[in-house]
């Protein structure tokens, strides 16, 4: 009987793909690519280099399947691993901070066009999306210039929805340092969103 | 007291009229019946009565007077709540204690901190009640806590960002990529693993396996010295040396065996299951059993490589 692997739990599926089940991989793959990229995308600001980091982080992931701690969620786990991914290709190399209206050596339309970030939600009218991109522009942009762990409590919180808990077991950090992260990060981004 | 008794009956007393007054919006007993009668027929007792009323409506006109400011407040930061953990509780008197050292009031502002952690939901039961009532009270702080408000849903209402199309095929097979590079490497390793890691350990097989190659450089270039030998001679002299060498150990390890009564007891094996068909077959399988199982446990252990791929489809 064929197994509808959308309806598993993660830490069943994640016994099913250490068990060598490929379709449990591919339905990891397929509920977590998205939150991960995004995640990448958003500190990385490049969707070629996010693509790849991402591609690492499940590597990674899937290749240490038997190490998975049940007692944890799955989501913390691929998140950690993509975090410190993230965290040390920054470290290791500053990317330039990419402007939504395209990279700062971009000089023709062309070059602006192709390197700009455009954000669109699904089934919005035309205004809507001219006023949306506005606004997500700016808090993009808000959020581009934050500090690189102030940027992922945020968007772990607020993007992701994870509890301070699971930042915390992410990160690698203090509860307390957590809150801290987030009510600073929070309080620049309101001054910078004031600001514009 | 009015115990007096008129012609309309006994008159009512000061508490009958109360009664008679407090009842005049309820339902009417047996007893404030009988009363209303008696004040139907009594002028006295309708002159004590409207005079009772205009108290009665003087102390309903009476002011209400608010409490003080942040008065629930004041009221809740003293009580327990039912569900507050004892560590919040001793967190609260060290807010207190805080508040009384530092003069700072308990009316006083919310802080933003406090303000954010109760937009986001992240402030324990206790505390979001009484940040709750405070902003209820004070415009400046509800004011902030909107605005704080309004940047959470911002950020919520932010989109994700989808990888381009392929990216899970993409991964998969760089994923096998790397479980073939991996186990190629495993194997490479796993062929190369008594090799020296290091030039001191080169040094040291080097040394040792040189040692037996120089004895022999030894010997030969002293029997070359010897004139009275020649190849030929010295090559048939070593094969005798081997074949004697060869029968004695025959002919010790057949004495062995024939001391042992090993031989006499795998002869009587093999007569008993000779003699018994079903024994031979049942012994028969029990060997290809456990050859069978010998083999699997080697194919898992050593021949399987470790990071390749099991395609179970569903």
């Amino acid at each position: 009987m064929s197994l509808n692997y959308q309806s598993v739990e993660d830490a069943e599926l994640v016994t099913l793909a250490a068990e060598g089940r490929e379709s449990a991989y591919r339905e990891l793959l397929s509920r977590y690519e998205r939150p991960v990229f995004s995640l990448i995308y958003r500190m990385v600001r490049n969707r070629t280099l996010a693509e790849d980091l991402a591609q690492e982080a499940f590597i990674r992931t899937f290749n240490a399947i038997d190490t998975y701690n049940p007692q944890y969620k799955f989501s913390s786990w691929i998140f950690k691993i993509a975090n410190n991914l993230t965290i040390d290709h920054l470290r290791k190399r500053r990317v330039p901070t990419v402007s939504m209206h395209g990279a700062p050596d971009a000089v023709t339309a062309e070059a602006q066009a192709r390197t700009s970030l455009v954000v669109r939600s699904p089934g919005e009218s035309p205004e809507e999306y001219v006023q949306n991109r506005e606004l997500a522009g700016q808090i993009e942009a808000a959020i581009g210039e934050l500090r690189d762990e102030y940027r992922v409590v945020v968007l772990l919180r607020h993007i992701e929805g994870h509890t301070y808990d699971e930042i915390a077991r992410i990160m690698d950090i203090p509860l307390g340092t957590v809150k801290t992260y987030l009510h600073r990060a929070r309080a620049e981004l309101k001054l910078r969103l004031a600001e514009a | 007291m009015n115990s007096d008794r008129s012609s309309y009956g006994r008159h009512l007393d000061d508490d009958a009229i109360q009664g008679l007054l407090d009842a005049a919006e309820g339902r009417a007993d047996a007893e404030t019946r009988s009363a209303r009668r008696h004040l139907a027929d009594c002028p006295a007792c309708q002159g004590r009565v409207d005079a009772w009323r205009e108290v009665f409506g003087e102390l309903g006109r009476l002011r209400r007077f608010s409490p003080p400011g942040r008065f629930a407040e004041r009221v809740l930061s003293e009580i327990d709540l039912p569900g507050e953990a004892s560590s919040s509780s001793r967190a609260w008197s060290w807010v207190r204690l805080r508040r009384w050292l530092t003069g700072r009031a308990a009316d006083a502002h919310l802080s933003g901190r406090r303000l954010q952690a109760l937009a986001d939901g992240a402030l324990p039961r206790k505390r979001a009640i009484l940040a709750k009532a405070h902003v209820a009270t004070c415009g400046d702080c509800e004011t902030r806590l909107a605005g704080w408000r309004r940047l959470i849903a911002t950020l919520e209402a932010l989109p994700s960002f989808a990888p381009a199309a392929g990216f899970a095929e993409r991964v998969m097979a760089r994923w096998r990529e790397v479980a073939e590079e991996a186990t190629g490497r495993g194997q490479a390793a796993q062929r190369w693993r008594l090799l020296p890691r290091s030039p001191r350990g080169w040094v040291l097989a080097g040394t040792l396996t040189s040692m037996p190659v120089a004895a022999f450089a030894a010997v030969a270039a002293f029997l070359s010295t010897v004139p009275q030998l020649t190849t030929g001679g010295l090559v048939t002299y070593l094969w005798w040396q081997a074949r004697d060498a060869l029968s004695a150990f025959g002919s010790s390890l057949l004495a062995a065996v024939m001391q042992s009564g090993a031989a006499f007891r795998a002869y009587s094996l093999a007569e008993y299951l000779i003699a018994s068909p079903t024994t031979a077959v049942a012994a028969a399988a029990g060997f290809t059993t456990l050859m069978l199982s010998s083999i699997w446990v080697l194919h898992r252990n050593i021949g399987f490589p470790r990071f390749a791929l099991r395609h179970v489809y569903n």
